[in-house]
Parts: C-alpha cells; structure tokens; sequence
C-alpha cells in the first residue's frame, strides 16, 4: 500500500504536466482531466503484463528506470519549460522549478 | 492478479489527480507558468534522484546510460512523427500547438508506465514469499 501511494504521488506532477498545456490550448477542462486520467490508466494494463512475464522482466528493471528518467528529463527540456517561457513570466517558471527541487528532495527526506 | 489490477489502478489514479490541479478553474498566466515549472522541477530531480540513481546502483553505469539516451531519443523521434495539426480534435482549441505539446507529453508519459508498475508485482511478489 505505501508503495502504491509513492507511485500515486509521483504521477501527480506528471498529470500536471499533461493537463495544464491541454487546458491553455482552450480545449474543456473534461478534455484535459480525461487525458490525464487515461494516462494513468496504461497503469494497470503494465501491470499485468509485468506480472506475467515477472522474472524475464524484472531483469529489464535498470534499463526500465533509466528509460523513464531519460524520457522525462527530456519532456521537462524540450517541451515543458519551452511552452511556459511562450507565456513570458520566466522568472515565475524558475521560481517553480526551484520549489519543485525543494518539495522532491524534501519528499525524500522524510521517506528515508 | 486482481490485488495487481487494484493498486495499480489506484497508483494510476494519481495522475488524474494531478490532472485535476487545473480542473478548478482556468489558471492565470502566472500561475500557469509556475505550476509547469514546479511540475518539471519535480519531474527533474525525481528522474535523477530515484530513478536514476536506483538505476546506477542496480546495473552500474552502461545500462543505465543506454536506456537514458533510449528514453530521451524516442521521445526526439516521436516530436517528428507526430503530426503538426489536427492531431486531436476537441471543441474550442485556441491554440492547437499546445494541445499537441499535452498530447507529446500524455504519450511520453505513458511511455514510462514499465518503470513504475515494476516496482508494484515485485513488492506484492515478496511480500507472498515472507508470508
């Protein structure tokens, strides 16, 4: 259970990520909730397909994770901060990024 | 199986609830912008932090690189493929170029999902052994 809470926390700046370019293209807020949502629900269908195939898969775990980390960083790079810096406000931008460094290290912190 | 199912749809679930951040009501500009640097902030240093940083330590330096830059030359190729307009229709789209960014970052996302659920079987699967 806590470790379904730790995932379920850390898709939530990643459904924020999803939504808020989708609300700010005009589309209804429906739109942009449903996406998210629909994203997060690939979740189960990964699930049971690593449950089946359990021990070939969880040699692929490192290249997994790194996989995901490349795949982020890179979504935060090219588009993330490029879309918010099209709005202006840069300095509003950094000052978030800077508090989400603080509230991820900090998450840590407390889980270790 | 149906325990696997069950948390992981409520793990799942949480990106609808980060989805639901901007469901109050339209952000303003600054806000807007906050939030989205405050997503990636978190983004960045959970990918390099957790990620990564498990990554290093279960395989050492090699895999873990080889599936970094696979990661992020995917999500590259993918910005290519992907059409420029018209890739989703919804009512009322001012801007199409942002809808198309959400959608880039839905599927990316999404692209991610093997990292996250390995973790859920592996700990219900030790958790049945210790039993």
């Amino acid at each position: 259970m806590i470790i379904t809470i730790a995932i379920a926390l850390n898709n939530i700046p990643e459904g924020m990520a999803i939504a808020l370019p989708i609300r700010m293209s005009g589309a209804s807020r429906w739109a942009e909730f449903r996406v998210a949502l629909l994203s997060g629900l690939t979740e189960p269908a990964g699930a049971v397909i690593t449950a089946v195939f359990l021990t070939t898969l969880s040699e692929l775990m490192p290249f997994a994770l790194s996989f995901a980390a490349g795949v982020m960083v890179f979504i935060t790079v090219d588009e993330l901060i490029p879309i918010a810096h099209e709005h202006g406000h840069e300095h509003f931008t950094s000052f978030g990024l800077i508090v989400g460094f603080i509230l991820t290290l900090a998450l840590l912190a407390a889980i270790r | 199986m149906v325990s696997i199912v069950l948390l992981s749809t409520l793990a799942g679930l949480g990106t609808g609830l980060g989805g639901l951040v901007v469901l109050v009501r339209k952000p303003e500009e600054k806000l807007f912008v906050f939030l989205i640097g405050l997503a990636a902030g978190l983004m960045i240093m959970l990918s390099f932090m957790e990620l990564l940083s498990d990554s290093l330590r279960i395989s050492g330096l090699f895999p873990a690189a080889v599936g970094f830059i696979a990661g992020s030359l995917i999500l590259f190729i993918l910005d290519f493929l992907l059409p420029h307009k018209h890739i989703v229709s919804e009512k009322g789209v001012i801007d199409a170029k942002m809808l198309r960014t959400g959608t880039l970052i839905a599927i990316g996302i999404s692209l991610t999902i093997f990292q996250r659920v390995l973790l859920l079987p592996q700990a219900i699967h030790m958790r049945q052994k210790s039993a």
